[in-house]
């Protein structure tokens, strides 16, 4: 990794970020580079140059005054949509760096969770992104984990639950998504209203609110729907289900 | 790009946001949401859906303000235009308006020579932005327009065009290296 990078790559990574940031390519390669803008912070930043390099043409556009409605329609939007927050992604992705398309590693993240069974501790915030193991692995065992299994088959999700900490740890397997979606992740507790849990992008923990409960025999299913890109504008699931699975003590 | 926005206040607000305050959301909405309608108008040309998509804005921005990372040096009003901007190119190509491409890709090319230019003049970014723009072929910078403002894809600009989709790529990713060159002189 610290060997230089030839220029034509350089000038190929940089192309291929303009072409994330203005939604140039259809299809697989779309969401491909999505994908990667979501687990590679060294390609998300070069995202974001461009972004940065391009905002000036949006300030061609003339300011408008948006009506009175608008902002109490937000504000009922956000009576709807819960108490969702999402997270920040930290540099310790550089775990993901390593990878060259990034891919690989999500199998290599799946015998990591296996073989450490409690999620990172919780840094400072509601929320936090956990993207590197910790020290030193505790002995106490996940008291429950749910694989998220798409329609298609494959485990898309591994999910595990602290109930000490009450957190929540999802790591990816395979994540592919249509252009202009996200996939975003859902608890549903037994009998309740879907709880969003955030875009689903790689391992990570969610601090849970402390009203979500956990326990009971019948268990809490996670899912996972495709939203607009951003996630569900709602706080509801509005695009389809594509993958779910129950949460059952190990 | 930070024009007439205060820079640290956006900044501290949003941090605001992240902890759920919705005074903060306020704050953001008055400072920014003229700015943010504006880009959203231009690319829906409709003034209804581009409020409701301000609204779903907002809505991101309240779920998402954590996201943002000053550290990373991208300004918040930047991550604000990108956010309306992806949001609205989304529900245009639900719509599938973006398919009435040949109109709207007559409208881009005009537009680089009027109305633009006299918004560009705001400050010096943009500026170099316009310069940098005009250095390109116009029918090029036409094509980046094209995909900024109206949720062009190379495949759908091949089209509008008539060109091979090769061509196409190779004509705007040309186009992207020469503005990267020159904006980032």
């Amino acid at each position: 990794m610290t060997s230089p990078i030839a220029p034509e790559d350089r000038e190929a990574f940089d192309l291929a970020a303009a072409e994330c940031a203005l939604g140039l390519n259809d299809g697989a390669e779309a969401a491909e580079l999505d994908l990667r803008r979501r687990m590679d912070a060294g390609f998300a930043m070069a995202v974001e140059g461009w972004e940065t390099r391009l905002a000036g043409l949006a300030s061609t556009a003339a300011p408008a005054v948006p009506s009175a409605t608008v902002w109490p329609g937000v504000l009922s939007r956000l009576d709807q949509s819960g108490s969702v927050i999402e997270l920040r992604l930290r540099r310790s992705l550089a775990v993901w760096r390593g990878a060259a398309a990034g891919f690989a590693a999500l199998a290599a993240c799946l015998a990591l969770v296996a073989a450490w069974p409690r999620s990172a501790p919780p840094t400072a915030g509601v929320l936090t992104a956990a993207a590197t193991p910790p020290a030193s692995p505790p002995a106490a065992q996940p008291v429950m984990t749910a694989r998220l299994i798409g329609a298609q088959g494959p485990t898309v999700f591994v999910a595990m639950v602290d109930p000490d900490r009450h957190v929540l740890v999802v790591t990816p397997a395979t994540v592919t998504a249509a252009p202009g979606r996200s996939p975003e992740l859902w608890l549903i507790p037994t009998g309740g209203k879907p709880i969003p849990l955030g875009l689903a992008a790689f391992k990570r923990s969610v601090q849970l609110s402390p009203k979500v409960r956990l326990g009971g025999p019948s268990g809490v299913v996670l899912a996972m729907s495709m939203e607009p890109i951003g996630g569900s504008p709602t706080g509801q699931p509005t695009g389809p289900v594509v993958a779910t699975g129950q949460l059952e003590p190990t | 790009m930070d024009g007439d926005f205060d820079r640290q206040a956006l900044v501290s607000a949003l941090a605001r946001v992240a902890e759920g305050d919705r005074a903060a959301l306020r704050r953001v909405y008055d400072q920014t949401s003229a700015k943010l309608l504006g880009v959203c108008l231009r690319i829906l040309k409709d003034r209804n859906e581009a409020e409701d998509v301000l609204q779903e804005v907002y809505v991101t921005v309240w779920r998402r303000a954590g996201t943002f990372d000053p550290a990373r040096g991208v300004s918040p009003i930047t991550w604000l235009v990108a956010l309306a901007r992806n949001r609205a190119i989304d529900r245009i190509r639900a719509s599938k308006a973006h398919l009435s491409r040949p109109l709207e890709l007559a409208a881009e090319t005009a537009d680089t020579s009027e109305g633009a230019e006299a918004g560009l003049e705001r400050d010096e970014i943009q500026r170099r932005l316009a310069h940098c723009l005009n250095q390109l072929e116009p029918d090029h910078a036409a094509y980046v327009r094209s995909a900024f403002f109206g949720g062009h894809t190379y495949q759908t600009l091949a089209e509008a065009a008539a060109v091979p989709l090769g061509t196409m790529k190779s004509w705007i990713r040309r186009s992207l290296l020469r503005l990267r060159t020159c904006l980032d002189q």
